[in-house]
């Protein structure tokens, strides 16, 4: 305690050299974490500047012609862009705006279950669809959704419905993946906001209990403004990287037939630099205009956020 | 428990229900997919479809 108290105090206020030699035990901790981002974060940056090269794979990296911004250009030419990034934006949209509210609602909701051992029974099995891997859970979908076989099919039948199938609809691909994430990770997601609302003071709810706040009312205004400030910065992460959608699942999850709506900048990266022409610099250079966007992004996010509510990552 | 239940207004009472059942849809909603998971596992997924195992 006391220990804390003195680096707080010692922030600076000392030359880093002698703080350095001070808390030498806890600088040696961070030399695990920060080497782990230099190798894997910071060191593989180098090969970004096959973005501004012709990459050939017998001159490498280095031995590859510099070629400006002729990879960009081509990029922006390309008539399948426009549509990619509409698609990426409407698919992320469409998560960072769905995906945070469910998560939320249910989070507040198991905390208000009246029974312990209820509560732990729905959030235990809530954790399970997390550890399914991604190429499970496309199959566990397809099987689903089947609109012969399925239970979808099942249910359509009971209740005298054609079953349509979801899979040739291209427009029903951004619900399908959204949901599918939504389902996988609702439980796993809302632990974070469990961990928040178990902070809130007992006397808080004793004295709104006084005052005659039914549970409802004591959801909406001692446990909401709780989680309010994890839920500010989550977000702002979710802002951040708003334009990179793992591409397995949507990889998995398309058909010729949905293309026109499942074609997002990370496959179509993929498609480009690893699949049909081995163009690794035109896929670089999407890949970086992409962490670009995400980067002005996650500022913008930031201000709005510190702007709105006062809390911000930086 | 049933007596700290048998002490809250209908209010709450009404509220818990609802609260209740929604948890009952989403752990449904999370099983589900899960059994027939493991049902396609240990038995032929064609009989699964069926409704049976073997």
């Amino acid at each position: 305690m006391k220990r804390t108290l003195d680096l707080q105090s010692n922030i600076h206020t000392k030359p880093l050299k002698k703080r350095i030699l001070e808390n030498w035990d806890l600088y040696l901790l961070l030399i695990i974490p920060v080497a782990l981002l230099l190798i894997f974060s910071y060191y593989p940056m180098f090969g970004l500047q096959i973005a501004f090269r012709k990459f050939n794979a017998s001159g490498g990296i280095w031995g590859s012609p510099w070629v400006g911004l002729d990879n960009f250009k081509r990029l922006f030419t390309t008539n399948k862009i426009v549509q990619v990034f509409i698609n990426t934006i409407r698919i992320s949209g469409y998560q960072i705006l769905v995906e945070p509210i469910v998560t939320v609602t249910f989070a507040l909701m198991l905390n208000a279950v009246f029974s312990s051992r209820y509560k732990r029974l729905v959030q235990t099995i809530s954790y399970m669809p997390h550890f399914i891997s991604t190429v499970v859970m496309v199959g566990i979908l397809r099987q689903i959704l089947n609109n012969r076989i399925g239970i979808y099919a099942i249910v359509c039948e009971q209740l005298g419905i054609n079953a349509v199938d979801v899979w040739s609809l291209p427009e029903a691909f951004p619900h399908l993946f959204v949901w599918s994430i939504i389902w996988q990770n609702l439980g796993w997601n809302s632990i974070i906001y469990i961990a928040a609302l178990s902070s809130v003071e007992l006397e808080l709810y004793e004295a709104a209990e006084i005052d005659g706040a039914s549970r409802f009312k004591r959801l909406l205004y001692i446990d909401f403004p709780t989680i309010l400030p994890t839920f500010a910065v989550l977000f702002i992460l979710k802002v951040g990287s708003m334009m990179s959608i793992g591409y397995e699942q949507v990889l998995l999850m398309q058909t010729p037939l949905n293309l026109m709506y499942s074609e997002i900048i990370s496959t179509y990266s993929y498609k480009i630099a690893l699949e049909q022409s081995s163009d690794y610099s035109l896929g670089t250079a999407i890949s970086l205009f992409n962490s670009v966007i995400n980067l002005v992004l996650i500022y913008i996010a930031n201000k709005l956020s510190k702007k709105i509510s006062g809390i911000g990552l930086w | 428990m049933n007596n700290k239940y048998k002490n809250i207004s209908v209010e709450d009472k009404i509220f818990y229900s609802v609260i209740n059942v929604v948890m009952l849809l989403s752990l449904l909603a999370v099983l589900i997919p899960i059994i027939q998971l493991v049902s396609s596992s240990i038995s032929e997924p064609k009989a699964v479809y069926r409704g049976k195992l073997c």
